[in-house]
């Protein structure tokens, strides 16, 4: 499984609604802290194939940031059936990987 | 005409970077702040600055205003905020390199919205610094209305200042 890069909201509602899990990385082509992330996030999206794996630039998304209330990037949010249920900010590659695990078990 | 005590502070957009105490190590996305919002109903010092991290008077005026900070908020501040004619990235290293943490809000007005809306910038073309620079000047402002404003009359740091300020709370 890869990262999808996300820059429409219709396109983002309509994944978020076909898929039971999606985990969202908001990040910033500017933020250097959002690149330490990248790699992590990618290996994450080969090892869970029942996650649907987006990132989305909230330069290029700003209707998306702002509904997920982006304020610190990098951001992962994670979404079953829609909902917001766990939320991972900055650059703890330990943190995202065990809200990953709690995601998928 | 500049603005004048008694008078309501217009209703413009600053931006800025919001203070993240738990992670040190993220990039902040640079929000927007309605001065109307924001202030309605508090207590507020808002200091303006040329610009930041410009030598001499902005390096010294706004780190006194962050020492300070918590002696002012004591007096029936709600918020302590420092506003200047930079974007909301410069605003935001300037916060971190003076260790301002969420003493002071560091806000910018890029656009020169607030600062022509009060009467209060100069055009700094001459001295290579850009069409629209805010003056340096202090305001408290009560639920949006002007109660106290300082403004600088020549270089240097008086009126517009900490101590100033603080002997008018």
């Amino acid at each position: 499984m890869t990262v999808t890069v996300v820059t429409d909201k219709s396109q983002f509602d309509r994944i978020v609604e076909q898929s039971p899990k999606v985990a969202v990385d908001f990040t910033a082509h500017w933020c250097g802290s959002c690149k330490a992330m990248v790699h992590v996030f990618e290996n994450l999206s080969n090892e869970h194939s029942d996650v649907t794996f987006l990132s989305v630039d909230i330069d290029n998304a700003t209707d998306i940031a702002k509904e997920y209330e982006i304020k610190s990037m990098p951001t992962f949010k994670f979404l079953d059936h829609g909902r917001v249920v766990d939320e991972v900010v900055g650059t703890n590659k330990h943190e995202l990987e065990r809200s990953m695990d709690s995601f998928t078990s | 005409m500049a603005i004048q005590v008694g008078d309501t502070i217009p209703n413009t957009v600053f931006t800025y970077a919001p203070y993240n105490p738990e992670h040190a190590d993220v990039c902040s996305a640079p929000q927007p702040m309605n001065t109307h919002d924001a202030f309605k109903g508090k207590r507020v010092v808002l200091f303006a600055v040329p610009g930041a991290f410009t030598p001499t008077c902005s390096e010294t005026h706004m780190p006194e205003y962050a020492t300070r900070a918590a002696e002012i908020k004591a007096k029936n501040v709600d918020i302590v905020a420092c506003v200047a004619s930079n974007d909301p990235f410069v605003m935001d290293a300037w916060g971190k390199a003076h260790g301002v943490k969420d003493s002071v809000l560091m806000l910018s007005d890029a656009n020169g919205e607030f600062g022509s809306a009060i009467g209060l910038v100069n055009d700094g073309t001459k001295m290579r610094m850009g069409p629209i620079r805010l003056a340096r000047f202090a305001m408290i402002i009560n639920d949006l209305k002007v109660e106290y404003l300082g403004v600088e009359p020549a270089r240097g740091v008086t009126v517009s200042g900490a101590a100033s300020v603080i002997a008018k709370l």
